[in-house]
């Protein structure tokens, strides 16, 4: 159950007893407006149109002048492509390296198609057939055989019954015996449930947004079949350092709000140089491209670089002065980046040393990082 | 009498429909295309039934084939179009504009005028950087013409970029298609163009504007016309061409439309009625002559002016004709050049379109706009089921369902993106997101394929050949060599002229990238070197090839000596210049491209000091001078240098032959045995006494590794060098110097690398093997044996039981034999049990276990 936050009309919201709000309630102000502007066609079952659906997800102005967040920063094509194929009953796939906004886009496309993000199944090596299709009360069912209400509705008939958008994430997670539930729902958009002689059948609007990660051992690939009925958009990370750095300062500055921080927000360049960090070293190159880094193992995604420097926040605010310092970013940084204690503490030591080292402004930087190790 | 000028988009598709109806509307009696005069000799092939687009007029100086002047023309080209329609209906068609052979030599006159400028200016003993900042200057003007140029080319182009398209096709396919009718759009682009024109002249007005920018008055809206120009971009543009014009660079617009103005007036004159003129939408303002506009007319110079300035003009002689030409060179023009993307895809849009305006004359109708977007529908749809066969030809998935959902994703997207139909760009995501599942590497891998295809265009066969075609032909006839596209095998003998003169030609083909002909590799030396075997297949694609190749030179022998030398730079390792040696050699190239290559040889040998670059070149160097030998033309350079690499060889070879594992080492045997072969080809005693030297001493240190030892010793036991006794004293030598187990395994296993009858009878070198066999300790012997194994695989199982044999008579014969060994009691019981193991060992036999202890 969620408890809904104390609605206040500024931009800035207050904040709730909730670590984190659904994006239908935390935007819900931009989508009201974006919603009543909304003059464009939509297709049946959808309560915001493809376009403006566009313009809530990219960010910008609604035709009377409101301005749009943009919840997603970095190639708009991407965009068109995963709403496109909403609109056109193909299901989505968001498929990427971890870290790249798969979920967060997930998330804020149900909210502003289907007004609802909670009809949400999380993949994973135990998930079965129930969590897709239906499971059962067993105690009715023992008590007075099958009946629909012995039946425990799953996220899918719930969304298939509204006309709603369901969302499966990491469905490579799921095993494949599990996952090729999937084909029937998706190809007939009905599912029988067999032992009542009845099924449900998926009003319109339903649709599935699935992400997946390729990185991760032990990921079970969809079989053909199923691959076949998905539109397979994959979110890069993000192109340029600035568009990083955009995203890490938005995250940062939205869940300093939610957990009211003590601190002050950290400056631009104290971004850039978390961020360049984790741009090089997962590139296995400098920014200049002249040095070659070694990799470290881990993923150094920029979700990872958005908790370096909350983490940083947090002890700043509450062990430190209130003001960002690279003491603070050293800990989680070294966390986020040394995975593998053998390999990755040698690539980390190297790329201190000759190219942390050499940088004029990083000196703190470095000071705090070396004596981690010390 | 009317002119009607249709200023148009080189290759632009869209233009090419607009055009048809337009001229269909018009009715011309005749009609003036932009091109070189020239190819009036030859106009009259476009309507031959052989013609079948891609194909290209090329004209080139008589004197200097290699500067040819290439205009391409696809199935959608604009002027292609245009000439069609005039065959089609028995109107006269002429290309108008100034001739190559004047363009040319006024080329010439002004590359000799840049450089007697920049000599004027080293020679003035200016400064250093007074040099440098004229030679920077003359560079800028070039370079601000280039951009204007670029500008002229593709005016459209830089109108459509200006208004925020980053694709100019797509912006004129949508411009045309929003019009009412398609003939409209000609005015609109005349109406653009002299408003450009006149702005890119006069940068004061446009100054002014732009400092005027933020006004929004009603004027300024106006002058953003419908095409949405953007002022302040075309304020810059303006700057820069008033900076090139201004310039010490000679511009050739001018005369270029003076050209074309009089033959415009020259067939005003000539009685026609109705005058079609199909352009560049650059030059459209420049034609019109009877503007009911007086300003425009104003700006239009005189006939007097215009014959002033083609007056005495020079000139080159110059030959013009038809070349096939493929969809994959369609954006390239010797010149400026005028991008065609995707053409595979403009031509299926064209084709479909086609086909549709010709069912509907069939049926009486006329094209209505809702049939225009279905043809886009068609065209799409052909498009991704395509792309789906290609992808099927590669293995990977790609079911008709899914073609079926990209289409309708496509036209999702467009609708998303406020496009009515689909364009190249919804296409591409479309076919990445469904058919590709996301992955942009594998729409790649089939993009050539999909969106610039492989067509290869057709002349007929009467048109004039290129000269280096000429000579092609000319030399295939004398040759007496049939051009078939099946294979064919064909045997030479290069003791006689005319297979010599085959193999010659073959390989010069081979080098200017058209290989008719492949050597075939099985039967090489067994035939002995006079012998060659050859595979021929023609491919119709040479023919472009060829083309490609008359840039080198006007014949054979010029094009693949200028391609060689162009491969000479190219070139980064010895290796690779060594396999360009011997590739030159037998096609016998000029002297010049040979100068080239064995300077480049002689400076690389003498720079590289490596000797493993150095063992490479060796064999392929004695190759080549055997192969001069034979064929009576020794080449001293090439001696030069193989005793210079000799040389190094011989001094350094341990190098290459201390701390390797046994694969490495394993390399380097090859290298080395490769060597004596070649030595012994050139059939020269002192150099292989001084070779097997060499091998002895580096097989006598202590660093080299046993692998490397054991073959050396091999091979200076096959070259008569080591005797039996001799072998089996080093084998003894080194057991006695406590060389680890492993490295004697080693040793055995060089020694027999690569098998050979000679070693089974070598009974000596086997006692002492069998002898220290015998005093291995147990451990040391089972880790022994699978290398022991390994040394004797590449045994047959004949040769292994003759060895089987060998040993058993090694104790056998030992009574009659007086060799006496080193001290080591002979214990007859423990010998016999050795046995079935030596047997186990080389012939695989199953060991009996019967352990006596």
């Amino acid at each position: 159950m969620t408890k809904k936050s104390s609605t206040s009309k500024t931009s800035a919201q207050a904040p709730s007893a909730v670590i984190r709000q659904h994006a239908e309630q935390e935007y819900a102000e931009e989508l009201a407006a974006i919603r009543e502007e909304d003059n464009f066609p939509k297709p049946e079952n959808w309560l915001t149109s493809p376009k403006m659906t566009l313009l809530y997800l990219l960010g910008g102005k609604t035709p009377k002048g409101k301005e749009i967040s943009p919840k997603y920063v970095g190639d708009p094509r991407l965009m068109e492509m995963a709403i496109a194929t909403l609109a056109t009953d193909r299901a989505l796939l968001l498929y990427g390296l971890p870290g790249t906004a798969k979920s967060w886009v997930s998330e804020h496309l149900a909210a502003a198609v289907s007004g609802d993000s909670t009809l949400l199944i999380q993949g994973t090596a135990g998930t079965d057939e129930s969590a897709l299709r239906y499971s059962w009360n067993y105690a009715q069912l023992i008590a007075n055989g099958p009946s629909p209400e012995a039946l425990v509705e799953s996220p899918t008939m719930r969304g298939m019954r509204a006309g709603k958008v369901v969302r499966v994430e990491e469905l490579t997670r799921v095993g494949s015996d599990v996952q090729d539930a999937l084909i029937t729902i998706l190809s007939e958009k009905t599912l029988p449930i067999p032992e009542l002689s009845s099924e449900v059948q998926a009003q319109k609007g339903f649709n599935i947004i699935a992400t997946a990660n390729n990185r991760d051992r032990g990921v079970n690939e969809l079989s053909s079949a199923l691959a076949r009925r998905f539109n397979t958009v994959v979110l890069p990370p993000p192109a340029t350092l600035e568009d990083e750095v955009t995203i890490v300062r938005r995250r940062v500055e939205q869940l300093g709000r939610a957990f009211e921080y003590p601190v002050e927000t950290p400056a631009a360049d104290e971004l850039r140089r978390i961020v360049t960090i984790f741009r090089e070293l997962r590139a296995g190159v400098t920014l200049d491209g002249k040095t070659k880094i070694k990799q470290p193992s881990g993923t150094l995604s920029t979700a990872e670089a958005i908790s370096v420097v909350n983490n940083g926040l947090a002890c700043a605010g509450y062990f430190g002065s209130g003001k960002l310092t690279a003491a603070d970013l050293a800990t989680s940084l070294v966390g986020a980046i040394v995975k593998d204690p053998a390999a990755d503490a040698v690539a980390w030591r190297e790329y201190r040393q000759t190219i942390m080292k050499n940088r004029e402004d990083w000196k703190d930087l470095f000071n705090a990082c070396k004596e981690i190790d010390e | 009498m009317t002119v009607s000028i249709f200023g148009i988009r080189h290759h632009g598709a869209g233009c090419s429909r607009a055009l048809v109806s337009a001229l269909e509307e018009f009715n011309p009696d005749l009609i003036l295309v932009e091109g070189p005069p020239e190819g009036n000799d030859v106009v009259k092939y476009v309507a031959a039934k052989e013609m079948r687009p891609p194909v290209a007029l090329i004209v080139y100086p008589e004197a200097d084939p290699k500067r040819a002047a290439i205009y391409p023309f696809a199935d959608f080209s604009p002027e292609w179009v245009a000439l069609r329609y005039a065959f089609a209906r028995n109107i006269p068609a002429q290309f108008v504009d100034l001739p190559v052979a004047n363009r040319y030599a006024i080329e010439d006159v002004i590359e000799a005028k840049n450089a007697n400028r920049s000599q004027e200016n080293a020679s003035e003993n200016n400064q250093a950087e007074e040099q440098v900042e004229i030679a920077e200057q003359i560079e800028n003007d070039q370079e601000d013409l280039e951009l204007v140029e670029s500008i002229r080319e593709d005016p459209l182009g830089t109108l459509a970029r200006m208004a925020g398209e980053t694709d100019p096709q797509r912006w004129e396919e949508r411009v045309i298609e929003q019009a009412t009718r398609p003939g409209a759009i000609f005015p609109i682009f005349l109406d653009a163009m002299t408003e450009l024109r006149r702005a890119m002249s006069d940068a004061e007005c446009w100054q002014k504007i732009e400092t005027n920018n933020d006004d929004e008055s009603p004027e300024n809206e106006r002058e953003e016309n419908a095409l949405g120009l953007d002022l302040v971009a075309l304020a810059k543009l303006a700057q820069t061409v008033a900076r090139a014009s201004g310039g010490n660079v000679e511009d050739l617009e001018p005369l270029r439309e003076a050209a074309m103005r009089r033959s415009l007036r020259a067939a005003i004159k000539s009685g026609a009625q109705r005058i079609a003129v199909v352009c560049g939408a650059w030059h459209a303002p420049a034609l019109e002559l009877d503007s009911t506009d007086p300003k425009r007319r104003a700006l239009i110079p005189k006939k007097s002016d215009d014959d002033a300035l083609l007056a005495k003009l020079p000139k080159v002689k110059t030959s013009a004709t038809w070349i096939p030409w493929t969809n994959s060179r369609l954006d390239r023009r010797t010149g400026y050049g005028a991008g065609v993307e995707a053409p595979a895809w403009l031509a299926e849009i064209w084709r479909v379109s086609e086909e549709a305006a010709r069912l509907d004359k069939i049926c009486g109708k006329s094209t209505s706009e809702r049939d225009r977007a279905r043809t886009y529908d068609d065209a799409a749809t052909t498009f991704l089921a395509r792309a789906a066969r290609f992808l099927r030809d590669d293995k990977l998935q790609a079911a008709a369902a899914n073609v079926v959902d990209s289409a309708r994703f496509a036209n999702s997207l467009a609708a998303i993106r406020m496009r009515a139909t689909p364009n190249l760009d919804d296409l591409r995501d479309a076919a990445v997101v469904v058919l590709c599942n996301g992955e942009q590497t594998i729409y790649r891998s089939i993009q050539q394929r999909l969106e610039v295809g492989g067509e290869l265009g057709a002349i007929p066969q009467d048109a004039p050949a290129t000269p280096l075609a000429k000579n092609i032909e000319a030399e295939r006839k004398r040759l007496r060599i049939k051009r078939e596209e099946l294979s064919r095998n064909l045997d030479l003998d290069l003791r006689e002229e005319a297979g010599r003169e085959k193999s010659k030609f073959f390989r010069r083909m081979a080098f200017i990238n058209a290989p008719w002909a492949i050597p075939r590799e099985d039967e090489r030396r067994a035939q002995g070197d006079f012998r060659e075997t050859w595979t021929l297949k023609w491919n119709p694609e040479y023919d472009v090839v060829i083309v490609d190749a008359s840039k080198y030179g006007a014949t054979l022998l010029e094009a693949a000596s200028n391609m060689a030398a162009a491969e000479l730079i190219k070139a980064e390792s010895l290796a690779s210049v060594m396999a360009l040696v011997e590739r030159a050699l037998p096609a016998e190239l000029n002297d010049e491209a040979m100068a080239l290559i064995f300077r480049r040889l002689r400076d690389d040998v003498a720079v590289s000091s490596d000797v493993n670059d150095a063992l490479t070149a060796l064999p392929a160097l004695a190759r080549a001078l055997r192969y001069g030998s034979t064929r009576g033309r020794a080449d001293s350079r090439l001696a030069t240098i193989f005793d210079a690499l000799f040389e190094r060889v011989l001094l350094r070879l341990h190098e290459v032959c201390v701390n390797l594992t046994d694969d490495l080492a394993e390399r380097v045997v090859e290298q080395l045995a490769k060597l004596v072969d070649a030595v012994m080809t050139l059939e020269d005693d002192e150099r292989l006494a001084q070779l097997l030297d060499t091998y002895e001493r580096v097989a006598l240190e202590t660093l080299t590794s046993k692998f490397i030892v054991g073959a050396l010793a091999r091979t200076l036991y096959d070259r008569k060098r080591w005797s039996d006794e001799r072998l089996a004293e080093k084998l003894a030598f080194f057991i006695g110097r406590a060389t680890p187990p492993l490295e004697i395994a080693s040793w055995l296993q060089g020694f027999l690398y690569g098998a050979g009858q000679t070693v089974l009878w070598l009974d000596a070198l086997w006692r002492v093997f069998d002898l220290w066999l015998a005093n291995l300790e147990e451990e040391v012997f089972i880790e022994l044996l699978p290398l022991l194994r390994r040394a004797f695989e590449s045994f047959s199982d004949t040769e292994r039981r003759a060895l089987g044999q060998t040993v058993a008579n090694l104790y056998a014969a030992r009574s009659h034999s007086d060799v006496a060994d080193a001290g080591s009691p002979w214990d007859d019981p423990n010998a016999r049990a050795l046995i079935p193991i030596l047997e186990f060992i080389l012939s695989g036999k199953s060991l009996d276990v019967d352990h006596k202890e």
